[in-house]
């Protein structure tokens, strides 16, 4: 297992943006164990959910309001930092779990330790740029949509490479077509959990019948 | 002829391969050179229209094999400077033709007491072979120790030689420091005393123009796959009076004229140390690969490998968080270093291997000269005489990032 430093994390995060085959390559082979990929992970969902949840009360972000036909309405409530923390650990772990499946059934060779790490060490990243953005939302709110697109095409981007090189499937489209299903295959599995445990968002219906 | 290294990489079909993504930048020859397509071709032609065994057939494919086969022996000879082709021995590479010395000769030549002067920066091939003699015959192994720059004084080795010293074993060029090591002088002063000399020119015929005449040594080993040639060929050159001393160390076909229920009677030399099928086609791809060679002309060879050896050092030397094992003022572009930090030799090289950079780390088969360096691996980077000054700063770039990571 290769051990990184806390200046050797930050690196391998930069590396992630400039040269992201190489930076998953890297991850590959570095064998982290799934505790520690786990951790990232949830260390990741807190750190973003915390953020998420702080941006909302600093820019005083409104509720969103539903209005129906019948003149009812529905407040869906923000989750607070502690519920966006675990949404963001569930979905990652979920992401993972499915592209490690989907992956595997399109010819993939990666093993479930190494999507882990893959996706904990992408999660890091997005964090970094989630907090960026959120820091340049109260300063400078156009650096922030910059920031916000700039993060989407990192994850994107990132996660081709991420899930080309642990499957070695050398093929990018390929590496998409996994990523797509994967990602139908997780709101698929987030349907279902609301729809059998009630989760999700909770709104408050307003108005009579 | 200058040296074109351009047309020379061109020869080389898989150095425009790409690994994880990257331009293969290749650094691991001092473990085993690329082939040029002379000697693809050569490999392809013999197995798919001229092979048979050699030596034992009468018809047409079986004398066309051996024609080609025994044709090395002499370009062999040519290219190590030995005016006699039977003074080589062809075989499986440096290993191989150490074991039959060991075997061949000095067991029939050796006693219990009598001592073998070894420097530490010896490959294993050059040091288990003296242990097997130490532990089944009472051999004493003494051992000279390199200098803090990774030289080996040939005056210390000189010094190390008792009246019961039978044989001096260095090798020529350090695969783990680069150092070139002067045999010339130790083996003339060793031919003085009696004492035999066997000189590993595993490394040195690849980087220099050898004459073993003029070093004056009793045994040459070569392996093929580090001199462009395929895996499995090799030789030795063994000098004429010492071949006389020396028994077959494998019996079986080829090394024998007759075979009796009481008795056999061996082939002359060198075949009667050549027992059983010899690798025929690693043997003829070896061969052109030793043209190719001396095509090129290993003055110019050498030359160009000095340019990027100097290159190559002012660069590292650049990286004060790299420590460069060896800064010998004469040694050969290979390149052994750690990282400053917990990085181990390993991870270094898996880095660099995902940037393209084909390093080895580990011990590189010199337990002794790892001992002596205080260390229990190192990164190695090996040049060619394909490997360019782009290349070095390929190498650089990826340790650089090596040293982020790990620092
Ligand atoms: C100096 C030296 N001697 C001997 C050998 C052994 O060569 P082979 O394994 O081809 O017999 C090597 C190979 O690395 C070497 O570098």
């Amino acid at each position: 297992m290769m051990q990184f430093s806390a200046q050797g994390m930050t690196e391998l995060t930069k590396l992630v943006v400039r040269d992201p085959s190489t930076a998953f390559a890297i991850v590959k082979a570095a064998r982290l164990p799934v505790p520690a990929s786990v951790m990232m992970i949830a260390l990741a969902g807190v750190i973003g959910g915390f953020t998420v949840g702080v941006l909302d009360v600093l820019t005083g972000t409104p509720d969103v309001v539903l209005e129906f036909d019948d003149g009812r309405t529905a407040t869906v409530e923000r989750a607070g930092p502690i519920l966006q923390a675990i949404y963001a650990t569930a979905t990652a772990l979920a992401l993972a779990l499915a592209l490690l499946w989907v992956g595997r059934r399109l010819g993939g060779g990666g093993s479930a330790p190494e999507v882990l790490a893959a996706v904990a060490v992408l999660q890091l990243v997005m964090t970094v740029i989630l907090v960026a953005q959120a820091i340049s939302a109260v300063l400078l709110p156009m650096l922030s949509l910059i920031l916000m697109i700039f993060g989407l095409y990192v994850f994107l981007r990132g996660l081709a490479h991420a899930v080309n090189v642990v499957h070695e499937l050398h093929n990018l489209a390929r590496s998409a077509g996994v990523i797509c299903l994967s990602f139908l295959g997780v709101i698929i599995g987030v349907m279902i959990a609301m729809a059998v445990f009630g989760l999700g968002p909770q709104a408050t219906m307003l108005g009579e019948l | 002829m200058p040296f074109d290294v351009a047309a020379v990489r061109a020869d080389f079909p898989i150095l425009s391969r790409e690994v994880n993504g990257k331009p293969l930048v290749y650094l691991d020859s001092g473990a085993s050179a690329q082939k040029p397509q002379v000697v693809i071709d050569a490999v392809t032609r013999a197995y798919g229209e001229e092979y048979a065994n050699v030596h034992r057939g009468l018809h047409h494919l079986s004398n066309l094999a051996t024609e080609k086969y025994e044709g090395v022996r002499a370009t062999i000879a040519r290219f190590l400077g030995a005016s006699d082709e039977n003074t080589i021995v062809l075989n499986s590479g440096t290993t191989e033709g150490i074991n039959m010395v060991a075997y061949g000769w000095a067991m029939e030549n050796l006693r219990a007491g009598d001592e073998i002067v070894l420097s530490v920066m010896e490959h294993h091939a050059n040091i288990v072979p003296w242990h097997f003699l130490r532990e089944r015959m009472g051999v004493k192994l003494v051992w000279v120790d390199v200098d803090a720059r990774g030289d080996l004084d040939p005056q210390r080795v000189l010094d190390a030689v008792t009246e019961r010293t039978k044989l001096i074993a260095v090798t020529q060029l350090s695969n783990v420091l680069g150092t070139v090591v002067d045999v010339k002088t130790i083996c003339h002063a060793a031919r003085e005393k009696g004492i035999a000399t066997l000189v590993d020119g595993s490394q040195g015929a690849v980087h220099m123009p050898v004459d073993v005449e003029d070093i004056g040594c009793d045994f040459y080993p070569i392996t093929g796959h580090k001199l462009y040639g395929p895996s499995g060929s090799g030789a030795i050159y063994v000098r004429a009076e010492r071949m006389a001393e020396m028994r077959p160390f494998m019996g079986g076909g080829d090394m024998i004229r007759e075979v009796h229920k009481d008795r056999v009677i061996y082939n002359a030399p060198p075949m009667m140390f050549e027992a059983g099928t010899p690798g025929i086609v690693q043997t003829i791809g070896f061969g052109v690969a030793l043209e190719y060679l001396m095509g090129l002309g290993m003055e110019n060879i050498a030359a160009h490998e000095r340019a990027v050896r100097d290159y190559a050092r002012d660069r590292l030397d650049g990286l004060n968080w790299l420590n460069v094992q060896g800064t010998s003022a004469t040694k050969a572009a290979i390149f052994s270093f750690t990282l400053e930090g917990a990085a181990h030799a390993h991870d270094i090289s898996t880095v660099l291997d995902k940037k393209g950079v084909a390093v080895r780390a580990g011990q590189h088969c010199t337990g002794p000269l790892m001992t002596h360096l205080g260390l229990t691996a190192t990164c190695r980077a090996s040049f060619a005489m394909y490997n360019t000054t782009e290349e070095v700063d390929a190498l650089i770039e990826a340790l650089e990032l090596c040293h982020k990571l790990f620092a």
